[in-house]
Formats: C-alpha cells, structure tokens, sequence
C-alpha cells in the first residue's frame, strides 16, 4: 500500500438493489447499522426506472447535505399559446447552508411541503419576485451556493435557467404569517454558473454610521478624488491565467501590491500640497511613465522632453497652476514657486530613480536641468541685485543694524569680517527678504548701503527690451528690421 | 457585536455582602456597579455596539431592547426589582428567539450572564437541567436551548466569593453550559473576596478582552490611514474535511487593487465592518495621559478639532470608491482577502465599509484564484480593452453546467416524447429541414445507445416509415427517399454503432449539387 495515501478512517457501504418493473423483491431493506468502528452498512431497495432515479436523488440529497427550495409563481408563456401565461413552479437543489438562516429562526413553518417532483424530500417554497429592469449589486449577502434544477431540461427549468443565465436576477420571497414579505435569497449566474444567495434579513447592526464629514478629514474639500479615480483604473485587477500564473516567479497578486506601491510612492492627497499634480498638462507623460516597472528609451526620452519643457516655461517666466486660495502658494513669488515645483518634481523622481538604470537617467536629467538653473538664478539676482537702489529698503537696513543690541552688532560684524563664505542674510535674524550683496572682503556701513542702493535701483528699472533679447552687454539695434521683409519676399 | 446584558435578579442577588467599609452592599449593588463599568467602557470605545438589558429569574423580561444610547440602560439598572428564584431554561430559550427575531442568525450576539454562583432549587435549577439537556442527543423530545440560535459567546460572570462552597459547586454547571453552547464562552470569577473594587476588576478585564476595539493601518501602497472596525472582526474558524482552518484579521489591511462594482458581483461574504478613520494624534494623546495625566488630554482634545481639516486616506478612497462605483480588493490576512467599497445606509449616508469573503484563494468562484489576480500592466493586451469596453470577468469554468447545455434527459416519459416529436417535426418538413432532422436523429440516437435502449431505434424507424406512407403526393420526392435511407439505417450495423453517424443519403435532389 502507498504511504503517500490518505488511511481510510471510515467508511460508509450502501447497497442498492434494484429489481424490474412489476417484478417482486426477494430483498429486504436494512437501515444503516454498524459492522465494524470502520464500516456502517446499509441496503436500499428500489424498483428500476423513475422509483430508481427518486430513491438515487434523494441518497445525494442525504450524502451531501443538500436543501431544495421551490420557486413559485414562475410567469412563463404558454408553449402552445403564446399569448397567455401561466404560473410555474421550479424545484431547485443546493447545499443546506443556503436555509441556515430560515431553519435557525422559525420562519419556515408553513414554507416546508413535501417535494413536488415526487422525490421523497421536503422542500421550501419562496414566491419569485418579478425582476426590477436594473440589478443591484448586493455586497451584503452571506453566502452564494451553486444550484441545480431537479428535472433538468425541462421546458419550466429551461426558461428560468435561461432567464438566469442571460445575465438576470430573481429575488425569492418568504411569504411571513404577519403578511409583510421578507426577500431573503436572489438567483443569479456568476459565469455560466446559477447560485442562490442569501440575503440578511435581520436589523442591520452597522446602520446609522457616524458620519464622514464629522470624522477625520472631514472637512477638507480638495481632495485629488478625480485624480484617484484615474490611480484606481490604473491599479484595476484581472485575472491571470493559471498557466501564466504558475510560470511566473511571483504570485500576480504580489505583483498587483507592488504595482500599487510604485504608483503610490509620490501621491499627495490634496490639491493643495501639490503644483506639479496641478499641471499635468506641463509634466505629461513624466509621472505615468515614471511608474513604469522598465522604460525604453523613447520613453526615456519624452520624459526628458517634459523636464526640458519646464525649463522652457521658467525661463520664458510663465506661470505656475497655483490655486490663489492655497495656503502655501499664497503670496509667493514666482521664483520661488518654481523652486518649489523643481523641488516636489525633484521627490517625484528621485522616489523613482532606483527603479531601473533608464529611471535614474531622468534623476540626473533632472538635477542637471534643475541646478544650472538654481545657479543662474542666483547669478541673475546678483547681476540685478548690484544695481538694485531703493533708498527706503536701505533706510530699514540701516534701522535694523541700529536696532540690534550690542552683541547682535558685534556678531553681525565679526561674521562680515572673518567669514565671507556664505551669504550674509543667512545669518542674520529677522533678515529682510532681499538679500544683502556678497562682496569680497570687508563689509561695512557704507558698502551695504550703496550696495543696497544699486540693487533697489534696478529693480525699478525695466531692462530695454532690445538687451533682454540679447547675450552678452552689446545689443543689436532693429533686429527684426528685416525678418518681416524676408517673409514677405519669400511669400510672393 | 451587540451584547445582552443578563441581570439575575432572584432574590439570592439581594443576599448582603460583608464588608470592611461602613456600607452593606447585597450582590445586586454590586452587580449593577459591574455592569455600569462595562457600560462605561463601551461608551468609550465603542459608541457604535448595540445592549440590550435582560432580567431574569424564574420568568425573564427584555428591559431595554437593542440601543446604543448606554444612559437608558444605566437608567433602568437603578429600577430593578427582585423577584423569584433563579431558573435559565425560559431565559436562554427565550434570548435565542428574541435575537433571530431582531438580527436574524448570521449576526453574532454576546451573552453577558451576570449571577451569583446559586444555581436554583428544586425543579428548574441548574443542576436538573444540564442532567436533562445531556440526553437531547438520544431523546429527541428534549430540546436544549443551547447552543444559541444565533453566533454567539456566553460569558457568566459570578458575583461571588471564589473561595465559597456555593461557587465551588455551580463553577462545573456554567462550564457545561459554555460546553453546550460549542465551547463559545467563559466563567469569569473575581479574583479575590467580593467588593466594589474586585467586581470592577472583573468587569474591566472582560471589557479588554471581549471589547477592545480593532486598530489597525489601511494601506494603499504608501497611502496609510489608521482606521478602526466596526463591528471588531472575528477570528474564523472553520474544521474542513482534511484541514481546520484558524484564522484572525491582520493589523494591517493592504490594498492589492480594484475592481469594478459589476464585476465583483454579489460575493459571498462572513461578515461586513464600517472602516473608520482614527488619528494617531489621539491615539498619542491617549498613551502620553496614561503616565501625565489630564493636562494632556486637553491637548489632546483641541487637536480633535482640527482633525477634519488634516486630510485622511479613507475619506479620499471613499469619495473615488463611490464616484466610480469600484470596490478596492484588499488583503486582511494569509489567504484572506475582503473588499472595500462604499456602502449607503437606508438614509442615504454613505460609509466606507469592508466585507471580508471566506478565507481562502477560492472564496469568490467567479473571480478565480484571488492570488492570481494581476495588475492590468502585466497584461500586453488591456483587460480591459482600449477604451474600457470590456472586462475579464467573470472567469469561467472549464465545464458548462448541465443545465446550460441541452443534454439528453429521459427520467420522465415527458422528455423522451419531447425528444422524439422534435424528429418528427423535422421529418414532415424534409427536405427542408434535412440538416435538423438528422442532428436531433443522431442526438436521440446516440442516447438510446448509450442507455442500452435499443428498441427504441426500431421504434424510431418505423415511427419514419409510417411518415413516409402519410407523405402527401405533393411532397418533394427527396422526403420518401430520406426517410426510407434513415429509417433503414437505423436498423442496420451502422445504427447500432455509436462511434457512427447517420449521414444525409446524396441524393440528384441533393441541395447540395444543385
């Protein structure tokens, strides 16, 4: 004997013995008794042919714990006469658990009949409910069973298979004593397959939720649920074949939270913590590309494109999709919500760089097209601030060195003097927005003063446009002079 | 999960306890200073559970039906009055019928018995009852009332001296009791003699151990939320035919992806839970005033204002799950997974809710092994196809039902004479009909074969040379011809084999050649 095989513990012996039509029995039946702890036997006797097949139908109903319910009230047009309809009835075998709620709370008595196709069982009618053009789908029931009809084919079994299977629902309903109707299963097919499902028919105990407005979040109203949409799409499920599945190195739903961790990784809640979410149109395909486990090379490229465009956008100084009402955009400059933009953009990425070698490309793309331009914005702001000249600003520079303490004044020099490294403002408290000039060597009074003048200066002045074209300190003069009559020369 | 809270209230409840204290108690006070602890408790953590007050002795009476509003409760405790001796049979009886009625029986109920260890005299005590229960599985006339009708535990709770004699001897009765009801309870006792405190104690440890509320994280990849579950979900167990299953919802509920609402259908489901949002604030707030006191706990309380404008991840997947009408398929535990979608309550207040399925990869048939649901990206054509006109659901299985098949079924004379008018049908109508006529003659055939009916071919063969002589003389020259051929056929060698198929006799009428 195999040692790889189940012992049998017990087992059951039914004989069966079947004797024609109109013949007599020399047999006679013995209920189930015991032989040995291991083997009950029984013996059944039947004559052949219908008797036969109701005997055999009810030893399965028995063995595998079955429940029959009978459908009442079937509307179904006449086979002969189209025109008239008639009500039906339909005998149906599932597993017991599908009365489980019926039996336990007493509501069968007067719903259990012997069963009308004549097989010795009993039955539970529920009257059907004709079906509502719409189906709605019903999270909430407890079990679903896999059904079939006693008389197979028949033409009533037929129609409501038929019915089922083309994709309808019927509800069942248990007429109660009281007169109101509870619905308390629903027949449908999943697949090709017809289950009956039950549906609770108690008081709910998770009615009346708190509500969400009043909960956490709440209140917050911005949040990105169009956006979501588009991530729950994305992140939507289907089912892998078997074969496919069992080749791959990892089960598909372990790929499925994976997928949902890449796509998750950089993903703000709300409108307002965000501006490069908020211009899509801008960074488009940059972040549906960036999720992606592998980049070819053209996507490696369009991603470029978006980063590049952005460039564009700066120094062409366009401006930002910043909702005006936001609590972090509001009132700040320009130049700094784009260094808040290259900063998110720069998490967007980085969050993605380990991704795979093409990913990593983008990163330092990025970092490439994100720092010259940091530092050509501060080399821009120096070159304006030099000839920046506002005398008010310098006034409140002055009173603020004036209203220093004493070992703020000290502090303030001696940085001036031993360390030219970094940028002054950076150390000093209550700093007015505008930095002071880096000068090489020794600051003092007279030199962020005048230095102070010439920045606020040019900021007042509006930079002759025949410059602002033009590299370099030398412009030429009427540029477009001639553009216009090249093209129109080229036109005729 | 709702709770009936069932007060003895014999006249054994009234007997005083001795104490220390200026103040006589009698086991009732105390009782009811129990049960208020336990109230108390599950005002603060579990606003949401539904108690329901018994009294009982020897008759018994729903005090207060199923409420969450906990004041009603305390409120009736203080108007309870002492009757008769104490007998359990009408009671357990009655609480089954009374929570069917109300929940039906998928819903699980707690029974909270809370007594004094004196189990009744004469007919009627306990000690009668569980000798007659015992025998209900050989007499079929004795009905015992356990287990519950409903899932539930039975959790006696003895108001009395462990060290007492009395208790000694009842202790093995309520363990039968749990016994009878599936092993699903416990017998609480207080650890030392009987005082306000000891019965607090009691109270309290049942409340943690039966009460503490669900904490747990949602994720959605890196999208987290701290969230708590209502009803708190049960273990599942379940004995299989060749393994038992033991299994307990995570602490960390993960999102794998979603599905449209329409294909996930009407899944079977164990049980349903509101998932509510929690801040970690408060939670903090809580541990740091356990060690400081109050003076947190007011931070604490001002935080709880700003907590709407603090966005959080349920409200955000609830808003989406609704719009789109999705579910967010999400996976609880090992081999268990449940859904997340939006649910609206008969007032129309919609909530984000979790229905767990049956543990397992198989619990929703129609949607293939779960572990085997993939991410649409790993697919190279879209499931979905380009524009969102198509699903891969539901999945089907390898074999059509024989109900969604015509197959041949004989058990009643009605369907064998269906089947045989359908070939006379299409025999009147040759050579119209030629092709059906030899598919439903091959399909009745190949039946009666397989059956050993053989007779019935030579029924079938005169029943077709019957119909050749009625032929009208306007009939179509090939009828008679197929007739003959197919009523000979079945008769022959070839007829008989049902390896074989009766083919159309070529005929000059044949449609074929013209």
């Amino acid at each position: 004997m195999a040692t790889s095989l189940l012992p049998i513990t017990y087992c059951e012996l039914v004989i069966l013995h079947v004797y024609p039509v109109e013949d007599t029995c020399t047999v006679t039946e013995k209920t189930k008794h015991e032989i040995s702890p291991l083997l009950m036997c029984e013996v059944i006797i039947t004559e052949s042919g219908k008797k036969q097949y109701d005997r055999m139908l009810q030893m399965a109903y028995v063995h595998y714990n079955l429940a029959s319910t009978t459908v009442t009230g079937i509307p179904m047009k006449e086979e002969q006469n189209a025109s008239s309809s008639a009500n039906y009835d339909v005998e149906l075998l599932h597993p017991v658990e599908a009365h489980e709620e019926m039996l336990k709370s007493g509501t069968v008595e007067g719903l259990m009949i012997p069963s009308k196709e004549g097989i010795p069982i009993n039955t539970i009618t529920l009257k059907w409910c004709t079906p509502k053009s719409s189906v709605q789908d019903l999270p909430a029931c407890t079990g679903a069973y896999r059904i079939t009809p006693v008389d197979v084919n028949s033409r009533p079994s037929s129609c409501l298979t038929n019915f089922l299977l083309s994709g309808r629902a019927v509800m069942l309903e248990q007429p109660r004593k009281s007169g109101f109707k509870v619905i308390s299963h629903m027949l449908t097919s999943h697949g090709g397959e017809i289950f009956i499902h039950c549906i609770p028919t108690g008081r709910s105990i998770v009615e009346d939720p708190p509500s969400i407005s009043e909960g956490p979040g709440g209140r917050v109203t911005d949040y990105r649920i169009p956006d979501f949409r588009e991530f729950m799409k994305e992140n939507r499920l289907a089912p892998a074949s078997p074969a496919v599945a069992e080749l791959a190195n990892q089960l598909p739903i372990q790929r499925a939270l994976q997928h949902v961790e890449r796509t998750s990784r950089c993903w703000p809640m709300v409108i307002n913590e965000t501006i490069i979410f908020n211009m899509a149109s801008h960074i488009d395909p940059l972040p549906t590309l960036l999720v992606k486990e592998r980049l070819t090379d053209d996507e490696l490229l369009d991603c470029k494109k978006a980063i590049y465009h952005i460039v564009g956008m700066e120094s062409r100084n366009e401006p930002l999709p910043i909702n005006n009402a936001g609590i972090r955009g509001k009132g700040s400059k320009r130049d700094q919500q784009y260094s808040q933009m290259w900063s998110e953009l720069e998490g967007l990425v980085q969050a993605h760089s380990t991704t795979s070698e093409n990913h990593q490309k983008i990163l330092d793309c990025l970092l490439e097209c994100k720092k010259p331009s940091d530092d050509r914005r501060k080399s821009e702001k120096l070159s304006i601030k030099e000839e920046r000249s506002e005398a008010e600003s310098a006034w409140k520079d002055l009173d603020k060195y004036q209203k220093m303490t004493e070992h703020e004044k000290k502090e303030f020099n001696k940085i001036e003097t031993t360390d030219d490294s970094g940028p002054p403002n950076k150390r000093l408290r209550h700093s007015y927005t505008e930095p002071l000039v880096k000068t090489s060597g020794k600051q003092n009074l007279l030199s962020m003063w005048t230095n102070r003048m010439k920045s606020v200066h040019s900021k007042r002045h509006t930079e002759f446009i025949g410059r602002q074209e033009n590299i370099g300190t030398i412009a030429e003069l009427y540029k477009h002079l001639f553009e216009e009559e090249e093209n129109e020369a080229s036109v005729q | 999960m709702p709770t009936i809270i069932a007060l003895d209230v014999s006249l054994s409840m009234c007997r005083p306890v001795k104490s220390e204290a200026q103040e006589d108690y009698s086991r009732k006070n105390l009782a009811i200073h129990g049960i208020s602890t336990l109230l108390d408790y599950m005002s603060g953590n579990c606003k949401l559970e539904f108690t329901s007050l018994v009294v009982f002795s020897y008759l018994w009476e729903q005090l207060v039906p199923f409420t969450r509003d906990v004041d009603s409760i305390k409120t009736a405790l203080n108007t309870v009055g002492d009757f008769s001796k104490t007998c359990l049979e009408p009671f357990l009886t009655g609480i089954s019928g009374m929570v069917v009625e109300e929940f039906g029986g998928t819903t699980p109920v707690q029974v909270v018995l809370v007594t004094d260890g004196s189990t009744g005299i004469g007919a009627g005590c306990l000690s009668n009852l569980i000798e007659t229960w015992n025998q209900a599985s050989e007499d079929p006339t004795i009905r015992c009332p356990l287990p519950f009708a409903f899932k539930g535990k039975l959790i006696v709770v003895c108001i009395a001296n462990p060290s007492s004699p009395e208790v000694k001897k009842a202790l093995p009765l309520y363990e039968r009791l749990i016994e009878l009801n599936n092993g699903d309870g416990e017998v609480i006792l207080p650890d030392n003699t009987l005082s306000m405190s000891s019965v607090q104690d009691v109270f309290t440890k049942l409340a943690d151990k039966y009460y503490s509320p669900y904490t747990g994280l949602l994720t959605c990849g890196h999208l987290k939320c701290n969230i708590t579950l209502y009803p708190s979900p049960e273990p599942f167990h379940r004995e299989g035919e060749f393994v038992s299953i033991h299994k307990t919802v995570s602490d960390t509920l993960e999102i794998c992806g979603f599905m449209d609402l329409q294909d996930i259908a009407s899944p079977p489901t164990v049980s349903r839970h509101l998932v509510l949002p929690v801040t970690t604030k408060s939670k903090q707030a809580d541990k740091v005033q356990d060690s400081n006191g109050d003076n947190i706990k007011k931070e604490g309380d001002e935080d709880d204002g700003d907590d709407g404008k603090i966005p959080s991840f349920t409200v955000l997947l609830h808003g989406s799950l609704k719009v789109e009408s999705m579910v967010a398929v999400t996976k609880v535990g090992d081999e268990w997974y449940g859904i997340l979608y939006s649910w609206a309550d008969s007032k129309k207040k919609s909530s984000l809710m979790l229905s767990l399925f049956e543990p397992g990869l198989e619990a929703v048939s129609w949607l293939g092994s779960l572990s085997y649901l993939s991410p649409i990206s790993d697919f190279s054509e879209p499931p979905y196809g380009d524009d969102d006109n198509r699903t891969p659901f539901p999945v089907r299985p390898k074999e059509k039902r024989s109900y969604a098949q015509s197959c041949v079924v004989w058990i009643k004379a009605v369907g064998l004479q269906a089947d045989l008018q359908k070939v006379i049908r299409h025999a009147r109508k040759l050579p119209d009909k030629q092709q059906q006529f030899y598919k439903e003659l091959n399909r009745v055939r190949k039946a009666a074969l397989s059956f050993g009916f053989t007779s019935l071919l030579e029924a079938i063969s005169s029943m077709l040379e019957r119909e050749c002589r009625l032929l009208p003389g306007t009939a179509h020259p090939d009828a008679a011809i197929q007739l003959t051929h197919a009523a000979s056929t079945l008769c022959s060698d070839t007829g008989k084999d049902a390896s074989q198929t009766i083919m159309p006799l070529r005929t000059n009428f044949s449609q074929d050649d013209s």
